[in-house]
């Protein structure tokens, strides 16, 4: 088929395990980047909060023993403050506050901030104060899920945190679980190492590309496979070497954090003594221990634990504390994983693409052959890619998560096994159930669309036939209402009393019948509505697409002495096909998620018997807030859509032209 | 040929206009602008159009610009654009759905702000709705429940028991001419509320836990089948445009409908408002839902303390009145019911004392769907109440469930 | 031209009138309703049989152009969609003419691929279509719409036209080929002019689509002004309660253009291929 003249001389083709092996290697060196990438990131950030942490817990639980309404006790939490910025580096701003309270409603205040109404600044510490007293209210209310915190009272909250700074607050609690204030601390993170290892890898990486690539005309399959070890072998140490070193450093920040903040305490104790009211604590150092405590009895037990706990994005020391933030658990960070994550799937689409084309062949010269055909559907392409693709593969995404308000967890395949897994096939909103109307629904639907619009449209193909323009404007008319309007009316029609429908039928002698109220009724009225709205668009299709059948072989039939349905059967079918098969592939992809008329004409009635898949997903999604859910619906509509489509596609060749 | 070639250059000259001038407003130098959203229509439009323009002609520094939104988009819009910083500064919304956009950070709590003396302005009824979590979320505009509309022509005096509309229906009741005394949507579980929480239902205890599945539920959805079944005085399937055509053609004596009700009435026609009847059975007054329409504000607003501003000028006694008397709004604000124009306002604010204020939770948006299709099993499927009910229960504690998870 | 004789060919043309007859009023009856109501000065629909306003009135088409910027959505909704159908044409007609003349490699893949995107519930894409929408900065704008619009009807007119296209015979090409045109030659002055009944359809499809579009045009558009038609219309429904007169008088109104571009349309989708071109 192409016209194009292919060039005599190709160049020498590399041989495919050299290719395949460099685009092994960049993806090896790209994952490891992403990995490190990921995992750096969130141990410097947990590294920097529970620094954070345990410097504010330090000086939360040295102002907590003070009794505040005096005024020495006052003075003495400023000093105490005081100290604390100046011996831990790091601590660019700290403040006590009494949480929620104005200063105009209250008997005695903590010393540091009050509130003030009218100055702006104070809404932010307000908001702080608010967010913590709600994540430490949460936790008394979820008892049972958190059940740690009870144990200790020890809970501190990172309310902002950034690579240049961490923002935490901790409560002071009098008595059992009593928040009487905050203490919000600014501390700015000591560096972390992880930087060169990137860059490490990176220069490997581009020199084992650029190796392999050299390795195009070596054809020993022996070098090139020492090659590939010698590289895995040098990023597994590296790896090591670099996850060893970041976790030492880690821990000296941590170990040396605690020291100062054990010595500020102590100082703070020791000062406190003379105060009236001051509560002396049992034993000293108390504070370090509690944080430090885990089940295991590690010293600085986060690092190790790690393994165990789930909410990865906060610091585990605290018993309680990786609950305590309600925040997104995709919150990972990694400016940097995101770019390495961007290299391997920019690698893994180029691998693809060389699977698809067929390893052998270099790109290059597919597209020296083809570029014609590429120039013209690429602005399609693109379009489709960035505005449908890149949409539809979020959307995805979600599938594999719960959400719970606004927060996402990953479930993994869960959804889709609790949607498969229930054979309860009797039962309204069961899976099978839907599924099964919603095959009659698009079967019976597109069926009548077919043939009612067929139909017309050979009635109205017929040029010698008078006013046929006016029958066909009139009969697009329903095309052209908007579905709201339309799917009103129809139900009006189909009311039991003063439905047009009834009404009808009762000339027939036949009893009222309750259309909403039973399936048959319900998808009934559903079916007709949508026959009466979807008739028109096959109707124009097929009005186009009879224009394909050229007028001289009815004429030959004609001369053959062929009959009218001989004529249908033999010529205008057959050759139909290529022109209408699209549209009926489309038309069933439509019926199938054809969300307007089921919502608006029964909703589901009665019990969401007659809800079609499309229906429930949505319901899901906005009745039921479970986007996850919805999503994994949505994946599965798609994946049987898709397996329709492609079975059909291979049965009837309609990515094929007619003249192959 | 020619006339194809006019028809597609003066389309493309359409195109290039229309792109080009995209207007972009530039924000005026001084004024911080608020930006406000709202689905507002008809008379309620227009009054929050007078208020918000004399709010901008006194004030110098801020510039309140208002965007009607249709109703069905206006919650995809809201959290949509709000996380994405390209949300209003304040809104305007009843008050279901603020635990649902509390949890989700889509609007921030006004407790800072909000002063005694701004608080005492409103109903206490209309305030405690917009409170979740112990947090305050807005300021009340309006409340909004169900009445009794009856048709003057036919009806005198409302009927003040159950047992009086339903004698009084029944006289109206005609199934030649489909007439019937009583018209209202009895398969939304909205408009059935009434009659639930007049036997004694609640949709959550005190702890948040669902009872639905309770005799006085059971006995509220028997009533609804009652007057469906035994009594005959309602139609035997109801949607909301049946009830409008048939109080407008004067085939329905009674209707069960709310304050919105008023502005698709046909011109002329002879109706009042009631309170609704005492529930015979428990000698409770019927007690509807009722809805705190409140403005609140974003999360994501810049200029929080200038929107604070336009919040509390929105509520405050000049602006409720003009919201009372031009838009026909039951206002939130106590001290605008001394300058009432219209009675049957007084109506709505008699209603708001024996109402429930629908629930703010999340676990409310849950409960709908099911309770609704367990009344439809009911009223119109002649399926026993008890059973529908506990099978709603359970379903609903499942979603929640999974909610949580 | 044919062999049947006269008599039975007005019995046949009876007969395809009385069809077209009883079909087309039975498609009509719902409609009549909808001008029953939009010509009616009530909010609400009447319970009575009689299809013809009690006592019509212009109320409710006068509210729409006096009481709302109904004439502004209109603009809006015609330029949308206007240069919806000239990108989405002159999108899918290019593709479609590659898809059905050439083979390359991962044609197959993308032709399947136009039809995966029409199988992913549209709801659930409207989330990442407001992210992606408002990071290319196109909230707010006629631009962002009539990107997104003429994409999400690209897969239906590429496969419309390739369909069609493939029933074009090949030698038609190749002897122009022969007398020295250019594939953009060929293309422009042979396939296109033969393919205007499925090009007609196209842009009736990518017309419709954009213009009956709402919750994407509701999300994107901050100021009333920049409103489409449908929005406009979904203006008229509140929580409880819609304003059904205005609705159907609107209606009427949006549904006017569709039905004139169909009429002028369907000189096209009726003319077939050139007489003398086929016989090759």
């Amino acid at each position: 088929m192409d016209s194009q003249p292919r060039e005599e001389t190709r160049p020498a083709r590399p041989p495919a395990s050299a290719v395949g092996l460099s685009i092994v290697i960049a993806l090896c060196g790209g994952m490891l980047l992403v990995l490190f990438g990921v995992l750096a990131g969130i141990w410097a950030r947990d590294a920097a909060r529970l620094d954070a942490m345990i410097r504010a817990r330090a000086i939360a639980d040295a102002v907590s023993r003070a009794d505040d309404s005096t005024e020495s006790g006052e003075n003495w939490i400023r000093d105490v403050i005081d100290s604390a910025k100046t011996s831990l580096p790091g601590t660019t701003e700290a403040l006590v506050l009494e949480g929620r309270t104005f200063v105009a409603h209250t008997d005695h205040a903590l010393a540091g901030t009050r509130l003030d109404r009218k100055n702006v600044e104070h809404k932010r510490l307000y908001d702080d104060a608010d967010e913590l007293a709600d994540q430490l209210e949460r936790n008394i209310d979820e008892r049972k899920k958190y059940p740690d915190l009870e144990k200790n009272p020890y809970a501190t909250a990172v309310l902002e945190s950034d690579e240049h700074e961490v923002y935490v607050a901790a409560p002071i609690i009098e008595g059992k679980m009593d928040v009487r204030g905050i203490v919000a601390l600014k501390v700015t993170p000591a560096p972390v190492k992880g930087g060169q290892f990137a860059l490490w890898m990176s220069i490997a990486t581009a020199a084992f590309i650029v190796a392999a690539w050299l390795m195009v005309r070596m054809e020993p399959r022996v070098s090139q496979v020492l090659v590939g070890t010698m590289f895995i072998a040098f990023a597994g140490v590296l790896v090591f070497q670099q996850v060893h070193e970041a976790s030492a450093g880690l821990q000296g920040v941590l170990t040396n954090t605690g020291e100062r903040s054990r010595v500020l305490w102590q100082g703070a104790m020791d000062s406190g003594k003379a105060l009236a009211g001051f509560r002396t604590p049992a034993s000293t150092g108390e504070f370090l221990e509690a944080i430090n405590q885990s089940e295991h009895g590690d010293p600085v037990p986060w690092f190790e634990r790690r393994g165990e706990r789930t909410g990865a994005s906060m610091g585990g020391g605290i018993p309680g504390a990786s609950e305590l933030r309600p925040g997104p658990a995709l919150e990972v960070d990694g400016r940097w994983a995101w770019r390495g994550l961007g290299v391997v799937a920019a690698l893994m689409a180029l691998y693809l693409l060389l699977l698809v084309t067929g390893r052998t062949r270099k790109i290059a010269e597919v597209f020296r052959e083809h570029w014609y055909a590429y120039a013209y559907v690429a602005p399609a392409v693109i379009g489709a890619v960035v505005l449908v693709f890149g949409p539809f593969l979020f959307a995805i995404g979600l599938a594999f998560y719960t959400r719970v308000y606004n927060t996402y967890e990953f479930v993994g395949l869960k959804n889709f096994i609790e949607i498969l897994s229930n054979f309860k096939v009797l039962e309204s909103r069961n899976f099978y159930r839907t599924l099964g109307v919603t095959v009659m629904w698009t079967v019976i639907n597109v069926s009548l669309h077919v043939s009612i619009g067929l139909g017309l449209a050979m009635l109205l193909k017929d040029k010698t036939l008078k006013f046929t323009p006016v029958y066909r404007t009139l009969l697009i008319v329903p095309w052209a209402l908007p579905n709201y309007i339309t799917a009103l009316i129809w139900k009006g029609m189909f009311n039991k009393e003063y439905g047009a429908v009834n009404e009808f039928l009762g000339l027939l002698g036949i009893e009222p019948v309750s259309w909403f109220t039973t399936f048959w009724g319900a998808f009934t009225a559903n079916l007709v509505t949508n026959v009466w709205l979807g008739f028109p668009f096959m109707m124009v299709i097929s009005l186009g697409a009879l224009q394909s059948i050229p007028a001289d072989l009815y004429e030959a039939a004609d001369v053959d002495g062929a009959g009218r349905w001989d004529k249908f059967v033999r010529i205008t079918l057959p050759l139909l096909k290529p022109a209408l098969f699209p549209a009926i592939i489309l038309g069933i992809i439509w019926t199938f998620n054809n969300f307007n008329i089921i919502y608006l004409v029964s909703a589901g009635a009665p019990d969401n018997k007659t809800d079609i898949l499309i229906t429930e997903a949505y319901r899901w999604a906005f009745e039921k807030y479970q986007y996850g859910y919805a999503s994994a619906y949505s994946m599965i509509i798609f994946l049987i859509l898709f397996s329709y489509t492609y079975v059909t596609n291979r049965i009837t060749k309609s990515t094929e032209g007619a003249y192959e | 040929m020619k006339m194809h070639r006019w028809i597609w250059i003066a389309t493309a000259t359409l195109v290039a206009l229309g792109i080009v001038g995209v207007p972009r407003l530039m924000a005026q130098a001084e004024k911080t602008q608020v930006v406000l959203w709202h689905a507002y229509r008809g008379d309620e439009r227009k009054a929050l159009e007078q208020v918000v323009e004399t709010f901008n002609a006194s004030h110098a520094r801020i510039d309140v610009k208002l965007l009607a939104v249709p109703f069905d988009a206006f919650p995809d819009k809201i959290t949509n654009a709000i996380p994405q910083g390209k949300g209003p500064d304040i809104f305007i919304f009843a008050h279901d759905r603020i635990g649902n956009w509390a949890e989700s950070k889509v609007i921030t709590p006004i407790d800072f702000w909000a002063d005694d003396d701004v608080l005492e302005r409103f109903m206490p009824q209309t305030m405690k709705p917009l409170t979740y979590r112990r947090k305050l979320y807005g300021l009340p505009m309006a409340f909004k429940s169900t009445v009794l509309f009856y048709n003057k022509d036919l009806i005198q005096t409302p009927p003040k028991t159950t047992d009086e509309m339903i004698a009084l229906a029944k006289k109206f009741t005609n199934k030649e001419t489909k007439s019937y005394g009583l018209v209202y949507e009895f398969a939304n579980f909205y408009m059935h509320a009434a009659w639930f929480h007049g036997f004694g239902a609640r949709v959550f205890d005190s702890d948040g836990n669902v009872t639905l599945n309770t005799p006085a539920a059971a006995a509220s959805f028997q009533f609804a089948q009652d007057l469906r079944n035994k009594y005959g005085i309602v139609p035997q399937e109801s949607t909301s445009v049946l009830v409008t055509s048939l109080f407008n053609e004067g085939k329905a004596a009674m209707v069960i409908n709310g304050p919105w009700f008023r502005a698709e009435l046909k011109e002329g026609l002879n109706y009042g408002v009631a309170p609704l009847p005492v529930v015979s059975a428990t000698n409770q007054p019927a007690r509807p839902f009722m809805g705190s329409e409140a403005v609140l504000m974003s999360a994501k607003s810049e200029h929080q303390e200038e929107a604070f501003t336009v919040m509390t000028y929105l509520t405050d006694v000049d602006a409720a009145v003009v919201r009372m008397n031009v838009g026909k709004q039951p206002v939130a604000t106590a001290a605008a019911y001394a300058s009432m124009t219209d009675p049957m306002i007084k109506v709505f604010r008699e209603q708001l004392e024996n109402s429930v204020p629908m629930p703010n939770t999340p676990q409310m948006l849950l409960v709908w769907s099911p309770v609704t299709n367990a009344l439809n099993a009911v009223v119109t499927g002649g399926s026993p109440p008890a059973r529908e009910l506990a099978k709603a229960q359970e379903e609903i504690e499942k979603n929640i469930a999974a909610a949580r998870r | 031209m044919t062999h049947v004789k006269s008599h039975e060919i007005n019995y046949t043309k009876l007969l395809s009138h009385l069809v077209l007859v009883v079909v087309t009023l039975m498609t009509l009856y719902p409609v009549i309703w909808v001008l029953k109501m939009a010509f009616t000065p009530v909010q609400g629909f009447s319970t009575s049989l009689n299809p013809f306003p009690a006592n019509p009135s212009l109320e409710n088409f006068s509210y729409l152009f006096n009481d709302t910027p109904f004439v502004r959505w209109g603009i809006n909704s015609l330029v949308i969609a206007a240069a919806t159908t000239l990108v989405g044409i002159f999108l899918s007609c290019t593709a479609a003419y590659a898809f059905s003349r050439f083979r390359f490699p991962g044609r197959k893949g993308m032709l399947l691929g136009f039809l995966v995107t029409q199988m992913f519930p549209g709801v659930m894409m409207m989330i990442p279509l407001y992210l992606l929408i408002s990071a290319l900065g196109l909230l707010d704008s006629l631009f962002g719409l009539i990107l997104v619009y003429s994409t999400t009807s690209l897969p239906f007119s590429t496969w419309m036209l390739k369909g069609y296209f493939d029933t074009i015979p090949q030698d038609l090409e190749e002897s122009a080929v022969m007398d020295g045109a250019t594939r953009g030659m060929i293309f422009w002055k042979i396939i296109i002019p033969l393919a205007r009944p499925a090009i007609a359809v196209v842009a009736l499809f990518s017309f419709m689509s954009a213009w009956n579009e709402f919750i994407l045009a509701a999300t994107f558009m901050n100021q009333e002004t920049m409103y489409t038609l449908p929005v406009g219309l979904k203006m008229m429904v509140g929580q409880y309660s819609t304003e059904w007169g205005h609705f159907s008088a609107a209606s009427l109104l949006v549904s006017i253009p569709i039905v004139a571009l169909f009429f002028y349309l369907q000189q096209h989708l009726v003319s077939g291929l050139m007489a003398g071109g086929v016989k090759g």
